[in-house]
């Protein structure tokens, strides 16, 4: 992928480099300014709400926790899922890029074998590759972030289960199970954002792992 | 087909390349043109192929007087050859219809078959983006047989060896022979060594054509 990258620097036209770079840096400050700097303050907020909630009742902070076993797994998956997904649509992006920047090299080519028909279907093959792309890779994250989504919801859901229980057995106060009812937002909300933050991270290292490729290219030109 | 020009003149903005020019290319006959690089010879080939409009005088080949009309009988194959980014055969056939026979002989005679008989798609292999999945001496073949395989009865020549070593170049003088044989040719070069099979030898300086 980054020899491709790498070919692509060293063939493309000027303007076709730069859409490309625009592109790559709009996406890597995407996550610099959205999720970077989120990350640590979520996770701030998880680890203080559990120690604080682990203090009152272990046995039911625990039972919060449980969904986690099975949402990290998931959240790796998703991830990876997601780079994939994004690597592809941002090759056949490249792709239509590529076909709009040959034009000048080939109108001669164009005008002298009346080949602009041919140019024209290319294009559009082109384009219908990059919208297929675009919309598969959407439409993916759209569904795991939806099954990541119902996965954190087992958070309250199994608090309120488990803690309803301890209450009725006189094993803690309803005061105190409304405490990790409010609380609970802390825990499920990291939980439900993970498989976000690491597609977001996926998305991120695909992009710069472009403008790696045409910095090893400056260097050693 | 003959090539008539008269009186042309050429200028990009206020720098002028061609100047009053009159040139008389003979059915079937090779002409070679010399000059130095910039002194105006693919700018000529760019007026006679129809891709300029000339403002100042005439240039005809046979009846085709226009641009347009004269495109339809010049096929050109010039120094870098840019391709497509699609299959090797779009390349040659540029999405016109062509019989797989015709195709068949233009990769024959363009020295493209034992390339193609290499490769597990054949002529429909992707060329890559930008041509990157060929070699300099094989774009220029594929080139010269997107020209055979137009059939057009004049053939310019941009420079057409000068980007390659001469291992490729063998096997690309035998195509441009096989794709200028009994057609009426303007070869454009630097070099004077590679017109030797011209009938006439024309030089372009200051604007003008003058006999070497």
């Amino acid at each position: 992928m980054e020899g491709r990258t790498w070919g692509c620097w060293v063939n493309c036209s000027a303007g076709a480099q730069v859409s490309r770079l625009q592109n790559q840096l709009t996406g890597v400050s995407a996550y610099l300014t959205g999720d970077f700097f989120k990350l640590p303050e979520e996770l701030l907020r998880f680890t203080a709400t559990l120690v604080w909630l682990q203090t009152i009742s272990p046995g039911l902070t625990a039972g919060a926790l449980l969904p986690l076993t099975l949402l990290l797994p998931y959240a790796l998956l998703t991830g990876r899922v997601i780079g994939r997904e994004t690597r592809k649509s941002r090759t056949a992006l490249e792709g239509m890029n590529t076909f709009a920047g040959v034009l000048p090299a080939l109108f001669p080519v164009v005008r002298l074998y009346d080949a602009g028909s041919l140019l024209q279907e290319g294009y559009r093959l082109a384009l219908d590759r990059w919208q297929g792309a675009a919309l598969r890779s959407e439409r993916v994250s759209a569904l795991l972030m939806t099954l990541s989504g119902l996965l954190s919801a087992l958070a309250p859901a199994l608090l309120f289960l488990v803690g309803g229980s301890f209450v009725t057995r006189g094993l803690l106060s309803a005061g105190t199970l409304y405490i990790f009812l409010n609380l609970s937002g802390n825990i499920s909300g990291p939980m439900r954002n993970l498989p976000g933050h690491i597609g977001s991270y996926k998305r991120f290292t695909a992009e710069h792992s472009g403008m790696e490729g045409r910095s090893r290219w400056d260097r050693e030109a | 087909m003959r090539i008539q020009i008269e009186g042309l003149t050429f200028s990009y903005g206020e720098k002028r390349i061609l100047e009053d020019l009159r040139l008389t290319v003979e059915s079937g006959e090779r002409v070679g043109l010399l000059g130095v690089s910039g002194g105006g010879k693919s700018t000529l080939l760019k007026l006679i192929s129809g891709l300029y409009e000339a403002k100042t005088g005439t240039i005809s080949i046979e009846n085709a007087k226009t641009a347009a009309e004269r495109r339809q009988l010049v096929a050109m194959v010039m120094q870098n050859a840019p391709l497509f980014p699609t299959s090797i055969r779009e390349n040659i056939t540029c999405g016109h219809p062509l019989w797989e026979e015709w195709l068949e002989a233009a990769c024959r005679a363009a020295q493209l078959s034992d390339w193609l008989a290499t490769l597990p798609e054949g002529p429909d292999t992707f060329v890559g983006e930008r041509g990157g999945r060929v070699s300099g001496g094989q774009a220029q073949r594929i080139a010269i047989a997107r020209a055979i395989a137009k059939d057009a009865p004049v053939i310019l020549l941009d420079e057409p060896t000068s980007a390659l070593d001469g291992e490729t170049t063998g096997a690309l003088l035998t195509a441009l022979e096989n794709l200028t044989r009994g057609k009426t040719v303007l070869h454009v070069s630097h070099r004077p060594e590679t017109l030797r099979d011209c009938t006439r030898v024309l030089r372009l300086e200051g604007g003008r054509l003058y006999a070497e």
